[in-house]
């Protein structure tokens, strides 16, 4: 794991949210990509500076009560998708 | 913070009436008040804060007193009294944590925890464990059961706060019971609790709706009138879920449409809270979106504050609306003054809002960031600083938030919020931080109080210009300079730059000259420069008089009180140390000075009252145990030994040094302190005769020190020791240079000391009583006793001929008098001088494996000796410390730490 303070880039993550939330929150989540499935759930993907960050987006999850499904992180950067 | 804000925090949130009775979660709560701890965790909308206050409100359910003035009930049936705390992101601060927290319990016994309050506010507050054990203790004492309720504890992240949960989890005393709300399970041992049955907990799942409850809230609570099949559409779809169904309620109410609402609704997959919410907004009218739009960004809200955002006059009237209505604004203060919106509706809010100036990116934020202007303006025009600042930050106006910190950041600094101070210079570009220049210094302070010294003489250097043309400013810089160099050694550099800063004129900075002027009396204090420091002591204690920081004016005084002892001023050092005790005219509250007890108990010693000696004495170790002050508590030990050796109590006298040691190693002593209480151990070995335990401890004191390490005394150890080993010369010689030494400074307790030594160092008889003589002149007018008694049988003979020779012979009868029968205090004048030796390097060898249960043939294999030669050794050693045996000998020596224990 890599613990070092200082990133020279970024991870990439996506989570995966219950629920359906517009494209009108990405600028909620900081500028993270807001993309609905098939099943009516949502992913939030994008660069994440470090852990802190990782967890203030956690919070602002939590504090609009939506259902975490999943969390994880790619190794490199995703292909650029549309946003739904 | 403003008191009506406090209030707030402390309000016990009020009961609607229209509320679905949950018997089932009441009972469980009830059945919590039997554990340590209730928790109730579950995400926003669960009506967590809701459901407690109707707990709290069916406690009581007759004749229930609301007094509107405080922010609590009263239980005058019911045997359970409840606090309350509203947390917030401030409170990650420990102290200010615990400030809270104590003002809530305040609400159930107004003085509770006052004592703690005062140290929190001490400048050196003693460790977090020191004020939660007193706090502790407090609680303890009360008679009937009580509760505090924390709310929104999930907004706590800060380490040191869960550590104090934690601590007071495992030290609640059976009186109380712990509730917490929140939306994340806080890092405390849960699973531990679970096990012990120690915890009452409820989740999501026990909160949400049940099926029947959902119904009944529909219906019987928001007045609607729907099928049973739909009532389940709605259930299902929110999953019970309170914020849900309320929002759905409050969308469904006056809608024609409500199958088609329903249809739509229940088969969806959008957000429901964005949905819902859009669904109810659109039926406001235009009057309301933008009222609601505009407060968002507010964390509470008041009539005056609103009417500021949206420029109009209705902000009362609004709000009450708004909570007439239900729509999602609750009343946080007792008087309806102050409210707030519901979390999840503010975050829609402000969602909406950062969408709603569309345009280019760079105007994106324009509307807010005027709001979040104007809000500032308003908390600054109301005395509101810190929101002040909160919404200047947020408004990126930096200029704005630059002047306003540079306005808050002393008083921030005098109640030692330093966190506080570092987090808003965090929060500034560099550029605005160095433009102003108070906020710079207090910058610098706060960073050399947390030990950053580079950090502090960066902004130091960046702003040295700018603050030659302000002398208020100018002190201050120098202030910390002079801080800065002593905390370096730079003791000639920091005396210089805190001459500087004092010879400025008083008018303009009285508060940083006084502490100035006190770290520079404790600067010449402890370089041993007696009289100066004296002089800068006294001017210090007017200082901080001037600046009413009541703490430095005790500390001067009491250090004054000190130097005046230490120069043979007994009765004037008792009159200064009388007047920290009795207090100042100016302040209400008084904590005492365990230094200024502990100081008086030292003379009265010397004037052999030991008695009313040691009842001081406890009482100063009672205050140092309070405060946690280590050195202090080492002192008290001390000299309460000597005060015990020289009542004959021995075992007592060796268990207070015990103590004192204990001191040392719990609270972590410097070097210098190990060496004290070494040296005190070398004066009681020789007051009991005990040459070689004396020799052992000497050897032990590192050092050399000068005058201030043992004031009012001064160092002899080593001139006793070469007078008992039959080496009158070479003590006389080694008293000689003390004496010109002591005389330098005008220390004349220890001259006074010097010349009764040097009496019994005297080559004959004649000079011998011309010193005594000369000693006994100085010392009568003081009614020095001590001084004479603690010499020693060897000094009765000289007093008797000084009587015989009519030298003050009334005084010299009281000293006589004093000298206690039994001759306790002897120092034998034949030993033989190798014995006051410390152990050699092989003989410590020798010792270690004789502690380790070794026979004289094994350590001789081990070090590779002849037998002879280790018996030869271990004879040395028998003598060196003193014992007749090995068992002795190992016993000895670890009293002596020439082993460990």
């Amino acid at each position: 794991m890599n613990t070092s303070s200082s990133n020279t880039h970024p991870e990439y993550y996506t989570i995966r949210l219950g629920g359906h939330l517009t494209a009108s929150w990405a600028d909620w989540f900081e500028g993270m990509t807001i993309s609905e499935t098939e099943t009516g759930e949502t992913t939030l993907s994008g660069p994440i500076m470090d852990q802190a960050m990782l967890h203030g987006i956690f919070a602002k999850i939590r504090d609009l009560n939506l259902t975490i499904i999943s969390v994880a992180r790619a190794e490199d950067e995703p292909p650029q998708r549309d946003s739904a | 913070m403003d008191a009506s804000l406090l209030l707030t925090k402390l309000h016990i949130p009020p009961t609607s009436t229209r509320l679905v009775a949950r018997p089932r979660l009441l009972a469980r709560l009830a059945e919590g008040l039997a554990c340590p701890l209730t928790l109730i965790s579950a995400p926003a909308g669960f009506g967590k804060t809701t459901l407690l206050s109707e707990w709290l409100d069916s406690l009581n359910s007759e004749q229930r007193t609301v007094d509107s003035s405080r922010p609590t009930f009263h239980y005058p049936l019911s045997t359970l009294r409840v606090a309350w705390l509203s947390l917030d992101e401030d409170d990650n601060d420990p102290l200010r944590f615990l400030t809270y927290l104590i003002g809530a319990l305040q609400t159930l016994t107004p003085d509770l925890g006052e004592t703690t309050l005062a140290l929190l506010r001490s400048p050196q507050p003693p460790p977090t464990k020191t004020l939660l054990t007193a706090l502790i203790n407090e609680l303890t004492a009360l008679a009937s059961r009580f509760a505090v309720v924390l709310d929104d504890y999930h907004v706590i992240t800060a380490p040191p706060v869960h550590e104090m949960l934690s601590y007071i989890l495992d030290h609640l005393p059976s009186q109380m019971h712990l509730v917490m709300l929140t939306r994340a399970d806080p890092p405390l041992p849960l699973a531990r609790l679970r096990v012990r049955n120690q915890l009452v907990e409820l989740r999501a799942n026990d909160l949400r709706f049940t099926s029947e409850e959902a119904a009944m809230f529909l219906s019987d609570v928001m007045g609607l009138m729907l099928s049973a099949q739909d009532i389940n559409t709605l259930e299902r779809r929110t999953e019970g879920w309170i914020a849900g169904l309320q929002l759905a309620a409050l969308s469904l109410k006056g809608r024609e449409d409500i199958p088609q609402f329903i249809a739509t609704f229940g088969g969806g997959h959008a957000y429901i809270v964005d949905y819902l919410v859009e669904e109810v907004l659109v039926r406001q009218t235009e009057s309301v979106r933008t009222f609601l739009l505009r407060t968002s960004i507010l964390e509470r809200m008041t009539g005056p504050l609103c009417d500021a955002l949206t420029g109009r006059t209705d902000g009362q009237a609004m709000l009450e609306q708004l909570e007439h209505a239900n729509l999602f604004v609750t009343p946080i203060g007792g008087e309806r003054c102050w409210y707030r919106y519901h979390h999840l509706f503010a975050d829609m809010m402000r969602n909406r809002l950062r969408q709603s100036s569309t345009g280019a990116m760079g105007e994106m934020l324009g509307q807010v960031r005027e709001l979040h202007r104007r809000a500032s303006r308003w908390y600054e025009q109301n005395g509101f600083a810190d929101q002040a600042i909160q919404h200047a930050l947020m408004a990126q106006d930096w200029k704005l938030a630059g002047s306003l910190m540079d306005k808050g950041s002393q008083s921030a600094m005098r109640n030692g919020e330093i966190g506080k101070v570092l987090g808003w210079v965090k929060a500034l570009p560099a550029t605005e931080v160095v433009s102003n220049l108070t906020l710079c210094i207090n910058l610098a302070w706060a960073r050399v109080l947390t030990g950053q010294f580079s950090a502090a003489e960066q902004v130091l250097e960046q702003v040295q210009d700018s603050v030659q043309g302000d002398a208020g400013l100018l002190v201050d810089w120098l202030a910390v300079q002079a801080f800065i160099a002593r905390a370096k050694g730079q003791m000639r550099q920091s005396i210089e730059l805190a001459e500087r800063a004092l010879a400025i004129p008083e008018a303009h900075n009285v508060e940083s000259q006084s502490i100035l002027a006190l770290s520079l009396a404790l600067t010449y204090y402890h370089s041993g420069k007696t009289t100066p420091a004296a002089l800068v002591a006294d001017r210090a204690a007017h200082l901080a008089e001037q600046a009413g920081n009541w703490h430095a004016w005790v500390f001067m005084t009491a250090l004054l009180a000190r130097i005046q002892a230490a120069q043979g001023h007994l009765h004037q050092a008792e009159e200064t140390y009388l007047r920290t005790i009795k207090g100042h005219p100016q302040v209400r509250e008084w904590t005492g000075s365990g230094m200024s007890q502990s100081g008086i108990a030292a003379l009265h010693y010397e004037w052999n009252d030991l008695e009313y000696a040691k009842t001081l004495l406890e009482e100063a170790l009672q205050h140092s145990e309070l405060t946690g002050h280590g050195e202090m508590q080492m002192s008290c030990h001390r000299l309460m030994a000597r005060i015990l050796l020289a009542q004959g109590d021995v075992q007592g006298a060796t268990r207070a040094m015990a103590c004192a040691e204990d001191a040392v190693r719990k609270h972590n002593l410097s070097q210098m302190m190990r060496d004290r209480v070494a040296a005190e151990h070398v004066q009681l070995a020789l007051a009991q005769g005990d040459l070689a335990a004396a020799a052992q401890w000497a050897a032990q004191v590192q050092g050399p020190y000068g005058a201030a390490f043992h004031y009012p005394h001064i160092p002899l150890e080593g001139a006793m020791l070469t007078r008992a080993r039959g080496d009158k010369a070479g003590a006389a010689a080694m008293l000689a240079e003390r004496y010109e030494a002591a005389s330098q400074e005008n220390l004349e307790y220890a001259q006074i000391e010097i010349r009764i030594e040097q009496a019994l160092a005297a080559e004959d008889r004649a000079q011998a009583l011309r010193l005594l003589t000369e000693a006994l002149t100085w010392s009568q007018p003081e009614g020095y006793v001590r001084l004479f008694v603690d010499r020693g049988q060897p000094l009765v003979a000289l007093l008797r001929e000084a009587v015989q020779k009519g030298v003050a012979p009334e005084y010299c009868a009281r000293l006589l008098a004093a000298f206690p029968s039994s001759g306790v205090h002897d120092i034998p004048t034949s030993v033989p001088s190798a014995w006051v030796e410390p152990l050699t390097e092989r003989e410590l060898q020798v010792l270690r494996l004789l502690g380790a249960g070794k026979s004289n043939q094994e350590i001789a294999d081990d070090l590779v000796l002849a037998v002879g030669t280790v018996k030869r050794h271990l004879n040395n050693i028998f003598g060196k410390v003193g014992a007749q045996n090995r068992t002795e000998c190992v016993a000895r020596s670890r009293e002596l730490r020439l082993l460990d224990s």
